[in-house]
């Protein structure tokens, strides 16, 4: 479905990416592993467009893929950033529904009507009204997927998803997981922690640190 | 004190309330907006107009606004620039506040957590998405306090448009006490003043309580 193809990239001349490669398909979770500082957040970071690659080439379904921060991504790309990134102003239910109600043609009843879905299938129903600062980490990083998955990406991408939660808080995230797998949603999952990935991985991708 | 007497000259000190008021009211609601286009314009990547701004915020930072209300009245008549009273003082405080109010946005932007901002970007909403649902009200918050100071700072400024002989709170109170040779014209002026920013800084307050909401 998405896949890339000899991705490298430099920043201030040292080599970050090095010919990376993989591909994965719709539905599956693919999960990118490596040491810290290997690259792991630099890829995610090229393939949603918040920094630029120097060579090779990603496609989406066959098709050349230019990953930009802007209309194109939208619907196609969710990402749940390491450390959650939720709007610090807005409460939980406005954190989700602020895209929608920006970027979509949808009547306020319907944005309402899909926030409360969310909230309702991520278990925030009674967080509603709450602001990330009142949230647990768990609680923050559900409002993450919820906020991602408004858009209805085609593709969820996550950033160390265990590393900012309690270390009993993994087999849950690892069901979270699961569940919008069966949703059909393919995501790609960042992580350092192997045990981890070994639980939710369709494919793995190794990233090894560049000498 | 001669309850008749401030009976008499409060009228007059009222109207030089209004002027004061109006200086104080036309100068934020200008003053506010130019100084956030110019926060926005120091960061931008075209430098010349970055430099540009650096330049003028040094200027009006780095001279008394005194100055800038002599120069603009009575100076820019040598070059056949001319302003009425009241359009050369609001002219010189706009610009001078805008200054400030740039400065102070400026560490504001800067506080605002980039992370917010990609967080935005990856919901694919536009620039003037972000900065009108994300950085702004982000930045209000921030910049409350340094404001705060400021304006305050502004309602009693307002007293510098003397020297331009409009007829501000001041004016009025110092024309009474030259007329009746007496000290009360003054103690009601001060009062006033107090009044002011007594009301002012309970604004302020209130508007930080309201900002409190999160963190
Ligand atoms: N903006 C940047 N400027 C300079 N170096 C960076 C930048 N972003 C990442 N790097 C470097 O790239 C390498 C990979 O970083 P990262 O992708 O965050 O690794 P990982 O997520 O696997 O821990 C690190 O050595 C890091 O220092
Ligand atoms: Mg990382």
């Amino acid at each position: 479905m998405l896949k890339l193809e000899n991705i490298t990239k430099q920043i201030a001349g040292r080599p970050i990416l090095k010919d990376v490669s993989f591909e994965v398909t719709q539905g599956q979770t693919l999960c990118i592993v490596g040491p810290s500082g290997a690259g792991k957040t630099t890829i995610l970071r090229t393939i949603i467009g918040l920094t630029n690659y120097d060579s090779g080439e990603i496609l989406l379904n066959g098709q050349k893929f230019i990953p930009q921060i802007d209309n194109i991504n939208q619907g196609v790309i969710g990402v749940v950033f390491q450390d959650f990134r939720l709007f610090s102003h807005l409460s939980t239910a406005e954190n989700i529904s602020l895209a929608p109600r920006l970027k979509t043609k949808t009547t306020p009843k319907e944005i309402q009507a899909a926030t409360e879905k969310l909230l309702a299938q991520l278990g925030l129903t009674d967080k509603a009204d709450l602001y990330p600062f009142q949230l647990s980490g768990g609680q923050k990083q559900r409002v993450a997927i919820a906020r991602a998955l408004a858009l209805h990406p085609q593709i969820l991408c996550w950033d160390e998803p265990t590393s900012a939660l309690d270390p009993d808080m993994r087999d849950n995230v690892v069901s979270l997981i699961e569940q919008l797998k069966q949703e059909n949603i393919t995501q790609i999952v960042v992580t350092h922690d192997l045990d981890f990935a070994q639980k939710i991985a369709d494919q793995t991708y190794e990233l090894a640190p560049i000498k | 004190m001669n309850w008749h007497y401030i009976s008499e000259i409060l009228p007059a000190l009222l109207d030089g309330t209004k002027m004061t008021l109006s200086i104080f009211v036309l100068t934020l609601v200008l003053a506010i907006p130019l100084g956030l286009l110019v926060s926005v314009g120091l960061h931008s990547e075209f430098k010349p107009l970055a430099a540009v701004l650096k330049l003028y915020v040094w200027l009006m930072r780095g001279t008394p606004l005194l100055l800038q209300l002599i120069f603009v009245f009575y100076g820019l008549p040598i070059v056949h620039i001319v302003f009425q009273r009241f359009s050369a003082a609001l002219f010189a405080f706009v610009i001078n506040y805008a200054a400030y109010f740039a400065e102070i946005f400026r560490g504001g932007l800067q506080g605002v957590d980039r992370g917010q901002i990609e967080a935005g970007q990856m919901l694919g909403l536009n620039s003037f998405q972000i900065f009108r649902h994300i950085t702004l009200p982000q930045l209000v918050k921030q910049v409350i306090p340094a404001m705060g100071n400021e304006v305050i700072n502004l309602v009693k400024d307002s007293s510098l448009v003397y020297v331009l002989g409009l007829g501000d709170l001041l004016r009025a109170g110092n024309i009474a006490m030259a007329r009746d040779v007496t000290l009360v014209p003054l103690l009601l002026v001060a009062i006033i003043y107090l009044l002011l920013t007594a009301v002012l800084t309970w604004g302020l307050r209130s508007l930080e309580r309201h900002y409190s909401y999160y963190e």
